[in-house]
């Protein structure tokens, strides 16, 4: 009895809309149109829902519109083909929502914003040409947890002329 | 010039009249009057008058989109923002079921963004106790999810709230 008058005082419909339509009526299809105007954390959080809410989650259709056009020219740049093959675009977009290293070195990341499915990338210090970085009377490097890189260079001049190629 | 009148007939027998430009905006009125011709109104079984009659004042407010005309756009969002403002949730839905079941991109959009705008940001807790979603998985869907969360597959989620998880 007390969670039913809850319910009513905290729904602002009351009993009409226990007796109508919910939002857990509406066909997947819609569902996954909802998910066009939410991001990604919030898609996986709503997934949890129901199961036309968790169907709709997992679509290619939701999935391919959060991923960028250009997703399928990164995937082939940065695995072999088997390893993204056959994955659905739910799990490309983890995938590529993690840091992943371009070079050898790993001084060049790239990933996926997970809320606005923007493509980020990272380049060290290390993989950049910087004029003079080897004079150790300006430069140093200097080991942090604050940069992904774990490495920093600190300069001692206000003048930096630095060329880096992605 | 006069143009071509389409009458629709919602499921409890109201008739509606609208221009041909306007009701052509639905694909399925479009297909069902390029099949069928009908005389006596096109019969839309789904859609009660209540909802028809809310769909037939979107579709003749958006039966002459402006292409490149900035104020009109405006004025025609700040109409679609109205539209909906003072609508509850039961005819919120309605209005969704209808615009999917009458193939109405426009309004499809329109209610959906709407859904998604209350939905922002709540925990599915209270996602549930507003909308009266009922908790339908079974307990063996609830292992499965578990036990991908274990894998690890599932990565971009929130991971702090599991307790959300079961209980509704």
């Amino acid at each position: 009895m007390g969670a039913t008058l809850s319910n009513l005082t905290e729904n602002p419909n009351g009993a009409a809309a226990a007796a109508g339509p919910g939002l857990g009526d509406i066909p997947e299809s819609c569902v996954a149109c909802v998910f066009m105007n939410l991001t990604p954390p919030e898609i996986c959080n709503l997934a949890r829902l129901n199961r036309a809410f968790r169907g709709a989650a997992s679509s290619d259709s939701v999935w391919e519109a959060k991923l960028p056009p250009n997703y399928q020219h990164l995937l082939s740049l940065l695995f072999p083909l088997e390893r993204y093959e056959g994955l659905s675009k739910k799990d490309i977009f983890a995938v590529l929502s993690r840091s992943v290293p371009f070079d050898d070195e790993g001084n060049k990341v790239v990933w996926l914003d997970r809320v606005t499915g923007g493509v980020c990338m990272a380049v060290s210090a290390k993989a950049m040409v910087i004029t003079g970085i080897d004079d150790r009377r300006y430069w140093s490097w200097v080991p942090t947890e604050e940069s992904r890189m774990a490495w920093k260079a600190n300069h001692q001049l206000h003048q930096i002329e630095h060329n880096g190629r992605v | 010039m006069s143009t071509k009148k389409i009458t629709l007939l919602s499921s409890d027998n109201e008739l509606f009249t609208v221009d041909e430009e306007a009701a052509n905006q639905s694909l399925t009125i479009k297909h069902l009057i390029e099949d069928t011709e009908p005389e006596n109104g096109v019969p839309l079984p789904q859609v009660h008058s209540k909802i028809l009659a809310k769909v037939t004042e979107y579709l003749i407010k958006h039966a002459n989109e402006p292409d490149n005309d900035a104020a009109a756009k405006e004025e025609l969002k700040n109409w679609d923002d109205k539209f909906l403002e003072k609508v509850n949730h039961e005819t919120l839905f309605d209005l969704i079921l209808a615009a999917n079941y009458l193939d109405i991109k426009g309004l499809l959009d329109l209610t959906c963004q709407t859904v998604a705008d209350l939905m922002n940001g709540m925990s599915v807790v209270e996602v549930r106790k507003l909308f009266n979603i009922v908790n339908d998985f079974t307990p063996e869907d609830e292992a499965e999810v578990r036990k991908r969360r274990k894998r690890g597959t599932k990565t971009i989620g929130p991971s702090n709230d599991q307790a959300n998880q079961s209980n509704h």
